[in-house]
C-alpha cells in the first residue's frame, strides 16, 4: 500500500470506530441503501441462476458420457459371451453419435444462449461491488472530515486558518461522495430494469435444448430397435425378461462351482 | 484362518516357493487359464456397468434438479425486485407472462421426475440388483478356483515325497512303511484334485453359457429402460406446450431476436465498466471482449485523471499488488492523496503515544518515490528510535533525517532517509530544522 493508501486506511478504520461509538454522525441515504439492497438480490439470484445453468450443461455431458460407458461394457460383456447378433454394436454406435451430437449441436447453443450471457451478467456484478466499496470509502472520508469542521466550529482554534481548510477539505470530500453516491443510486436501477430482457431469453433457450435432447435422444435410441426381435419389447413390458434373469440366476446359483 | 487351514498353508507353503522359482512343473490348464482372464474381465465389466448405471441415473436427477434451480432462479429475475424487507412487491406485479412460464415448466419437470421414479426402481431391480447378484456368482466360482489350486499344490508335493522315495533303490522297513503312506497320501490327494478339477471343466462351461444368457435380457432391460425415459420427457414436453416459449424456432436465432440490443444497453450502463481493467474472464467471449468495448465508457473518465500517478504505481513494490484493490482503484486512490488536502490522523496520534507496540499493525512498505513534499527538507532526532520492524526507521539522537514525506502533525507517522535507510519514524522523536 502506498503512504496515502495507508493513511486513508488508517483513517476510515479509526473513523468508523468513531462511527460505531457514536462520536462522529453518520451520513444515510435510505434511497442509495434501498437501491443496494435490491443489487443484492439481483446479485444472489443471478448467480444462483449461473450455476444452476452451469450444473445442468454438467448433468447432461455426464449422461451421455455414462450412456457410453454403459454401451461399451456391454458390448464387451457381449463380445466375452459370445453374443453374434450385433444389436449391442448398433446400441453403441447409437449412443456414441448421440454423446458427440450433443457437444455438437446442444453444447454451443447452449453456452451461446444460456451459460455465456448468464456468465456475463454476472461479471457486472464485481464492477458495481468495487464502485460501491468506493462509495464506502468516500462517505467515511466524508464524514470523518465534516465531524473535524464541526469540531473546529464547537472549540475554534488559535490558528485562523483552520476552519476554511477543513471546511474546503470536507466540500471535496462531499463531492466526491456525492459524485459516486448519486451514480450508484441512478445506474443500480437502471441495470435492475434491464434483468428481465437480459436473462429471460435464455429461459426459453434451455427450455428447448431440454426438448431437442430429449427428442434427439428419444429418436436416435429408437431405430435401434429394428434390430431387434419385436418380441423382446413385448417381452419388456410383461415382465417376461425379468423372470427370464430370474430363471437364469437361480440356475446359476444352483451350480456346484458356486457352491463355496 | 482357522487353525486346520493354518496347518494347511504351512505344509503347502515349500510348495509354493518351489512353483514360484519355476524349479516344478505346474500343472497348467489353458482352459483354468481361459477362464481365469474371462472371471477377471467380467469382474471388472460387472464393476463398471454397477457404477456407470448409477452415475446415469444421478445425471438424469441432477439434469432435472437444475433446471427446477434455473427457474426458481429466474422466477426471482422476474419478480419485482423491491429492497422491502421480506421482499413485499407492494404494486408491482413484474414480468407476469414470465412468471407463468416458470410455474408451467415447474410443474413440467416435477410430473416428469414423478413419471420416471418407476424406471429408477428399474434400474435397481433390474439392472443393479441382478449385476451384483452376477458379480458374487464369480466371487465364488472364483473360491473354487483356489480351491482347486490349493489341491494342486497338495498334489504336486505328494507327488514329490512319492518319486523321491521310489527312486531310491534300497529301502529300508521304515521307508517301506513310508512309502505306503505316501502312497495313500498321493492317491489321496490326487482324488481330490481330480475332483475340483473336474467340476470346474464341467461347470465352467455351464455358468459362462448362463451368463450370457442374464447379460442379454438385462441389456435389452437397460435398453427399454432408457428408451421410457427419454421418451416419457420427450412427449410429456410435447404435449404439455407452454405458451410463453416459441418452440418451433430456432434456438439461436430466437435467443438473438429477444434479446436484441440489451446487452450493449446494459454495457453502456457507466457504473457496469466501472472496473476498467477488471481481470473479467470475458476474454474470449465471442462477440468481442466486454473489457475493451467498455473500456470506451467509464475508463476514460478514471484512466485519464489517473494517468500522472501511473508512473509511481508501476515502481511500486511487490506487496501492493496483492493488495485487495484492484489496480484502477489503487492509481484513483493515490490520486486522492495527491490531492486531496493533508488528513488529521487521531490514529497517529494513539500509535506515537507508545511507538513500541506499533509491531501488532506493521507500517506498509515505503513507496519509492515521495510523493510530496518533494523538496528535500531534514530533521534532526531528539530521542533514540528502535526500529520494530523492516518498515521503521531506526533513530539516534542527533541524526539528521531527510524528510521523505511528513505526516499530518507531529503525532503521526513520518518517513525518512538516514543513512541510506528508509523507513517510518515517529513525528513526535525529531525536531524539524
Amino acid at each position: 500500500m502506498s503512504w496515502g493508501g495507508f493513511k486513508k486506511a488508517v483513517n476510515r478504520a479509526s473513523t468508523q470506530v468513531m462511527l460505531k461509538s457514536g462520536h462522529v454522525e453518520q451520513t444515510v441515504d435510505r434511497e442509495f441503501e434501498n437501491e443496494e439492497r435490491r443489487f443484492r438480490t439481483l446479485e444472489q439470484s443471478s448467480e444462483k441462476l449461473q450455476k444452476s445453468a452451469r450444473g445442468y450443461l454438467d448433468a447432461l455431458r455426464a449422461m451421455t458420457s455414462a450412456q457410453v460407458r454403459i454401451a461399451e461394457t456391454i458390448d464387451l460383456f457381449y463380445g466375452d459371451s459370445g453374443i453374434r447378433d450385433n444389436v449391442s454394436k448398433h446400441y453403441l454406435a447409437a449412443v456414441k453419435e448421440l454423446d458427440v451430437d450433443t457437444v455438437k449441436e446442444l453444447d454451443e447453443p447452449y453456452r451461446e444462449t444460456v451459460l455465456d450471457p448468464i456468465t456475463r451478467f454476472c461479471s457486472y456484478f464485481g464492477d458495481i461491488n468495487e464502485a460501491i466499496k468506493k462509495r464506502n470509502h468516500r462517505l467515511l472520508d466524508y464524514d470523518r472530515l465534516r465531524h473535524k469542521t464541526l469540531k473546529l466550529v464547537d472549540k475554534p482554534s488559535k490558528d485562523p486558518a483552520k476552519l476554511p481548510a477543513a471546511e474546503r477539505d470536507e466540500k471535496v470530500a462531499q463531492d466526491r461522495y456525492d459524485e459516486l453516491n448519486d451514480q450508484l443510486s441512478a445506474e443500480i436501477p437502471q441495470l435492475i430494469d434491464f434483468r428481465v430482457p437480459y436473462l429471460d431469453p435464455s429461459f426459453e433457450a434451455l427450455v428447448k435444448i431440454q426438448m431437442k435432447y430429449c427428442t434427439d435422444s428419444y429418436n436416435r435410441l429408437a431405430e435401434v430397435q429394428q434390430f431387434m426381435d419385436p418380441q423382446i419389447r413385448e417381452n419388456y413390458a410383461t415382465g417376461q425378461i425379468d423372470s427370464h434373469i430370474e430363471n437364469t440366476l437361480m440356475q446359476m446359483r444352483e451350480l456346484q462351482i458356486v457352491s463355496l | 484362518m482357522s487353525w486346520k487351514g493354518f496347518q494347511k498353508g504351512v505344509v503347502r507353503a515349500p510348495q509354493v516357493l518351489k512353483n514360484n522359482i519355476g524349479s516344478h512343473n505346474e500343472y497348467k490348464d489353458p482352459i483354468i487359464e481361459d477362464a481365469e482372464s474371462r472371471f477377471t474381465s467380467m469382474e471388472n465389466l460387472t464393476k463398471r456397468l454397477h457404477s456407470e448405471s448409477k452415475r446415469f441415473w444421478q445425471s438424469i436427477t441432477d439434469m432435472l434438479n437444475h433446471q427446477l434451480e434455473f427457474v426458481k432462479n429466474i422466477e426471482q429475475v422476474y419478480r419485482p425486485i423491491t429492497g422491502r424487507p421480506g421482499g413485499d412487491a407492494g404494486d408491482e406485479d413484474g414480468h407476469v407472462e414470465g412468471i407463468n412460464a416458470c410455474e408451467q415448466y415447474r410443474n413440467q419437470l416435477l410430473q416428469i421426475q414423478e413419471l420416471i421414479r418407476p424406471e429408477h426402481e428399474m434400474i435397481e431391480t433390474r439392472i443393479l440388483r441382478p449385476v451384483d447378484e452376477l458379480l458374487s456368482l464369480i466371487k465364488k466360482s472364483q473360491k473354487m478356483f483356489v480351491k482347486r489350486e490349493h489341491k494342486l499344490l497338495d498334489l504336486e508335493r505328494q507327488t514329490e515325497a512319492l518319486h523321491k522315495l521310489q527312486d531310491k533303490t534300497e529301502r529300508n522297513p521304515k521307508q517301506e512303511e513310508k512309502l505306503n503312506k505316501v502312497e495313500n497320501d498321493y492317491e489321496m490327494a490326487k482324488e481330490q484334485f481330480s475332483y475340483y478339477d473336474e467340476l470346474i471343466k464341467n461347470e465352467l462351461p455351464k455358468l459362462f453359457k448362463l451368463e450370457s444368457e442374464v447379460i442379454e435380457p438385462m441389456f435389452q432391460s437397460f435398453y427399454f429402460m432408457q428408451l421410457n425415459i427419454y421418451y416419457t420427457m420427450h412427449t410429456h414436453m410435447a404435449e404439455s406446450k407452454i405458451p410463453y416459449m416459441d418452440m418451433e424456432t430456432d434456438i439461436i436465432e430466437s435467443f438473438m431476436k429477444k434479446q436484441g440490443t440489451t446487452r450493449q444497453e446494459v454495457e453502456s450502463i457507466p457504473i457496469v465498466q466501472f472496473n476498467t481493467n477488471a481481470t473479467s474472464s470475458f476474454g474470449a467471449y465471442p462477440s468481442g471482449s466486454r473489457v475493451s468495448s467498455g473500456s470506451k465508457m467509464s475508463g476514460d473518465r478514471f484512466n485519464d485523471r489517473s494517468s500522472t500517478s501511473s508512473s509511481t504505481s508501476a515502481e511500486r513494490p511487490e506487496r501492493e499488488r496483492s493488495d485487495d484493490n484492484p489496480p484502477t482503484y489503487e492509481q484513483s486512490n493515490q490520486l486522492e492523496g495527491a490531492d486531496a488536502p493533508p488528513l488529521p490522523s487521531r490514529m497517529g496520534a494513539v500509535k506515537s503515544e507508545k511507538p513500541k507496540d506499533e509491531g501488532t499493525t506493521p507500517p506498509p512498505p515505503p513507496p519509492r518515490k515521495p510523493e510530496r513534499h518533494s523538496a528535500p527538507s531534514t530533521c534532526t532526532a531528539l530521542y533514540d528510535y528502535e526500529a520494530n520492524n523492516a518498515n521503521e526507521l531506526a533513530i539516534h539522537k542527533g541524526d539528521v533525517i531527510e524528510i521523505l514525506e511528513r505526516g499530518d502533525s507531529r503525532d503521526d507517522w513520518w518517513l525518512g532517509r538516514v543513512n541510506g535507510k528508509e523507513g517510518f519514524f515517529p513525528g513526535s522523536y525529531v525536531d524539524t530544522n
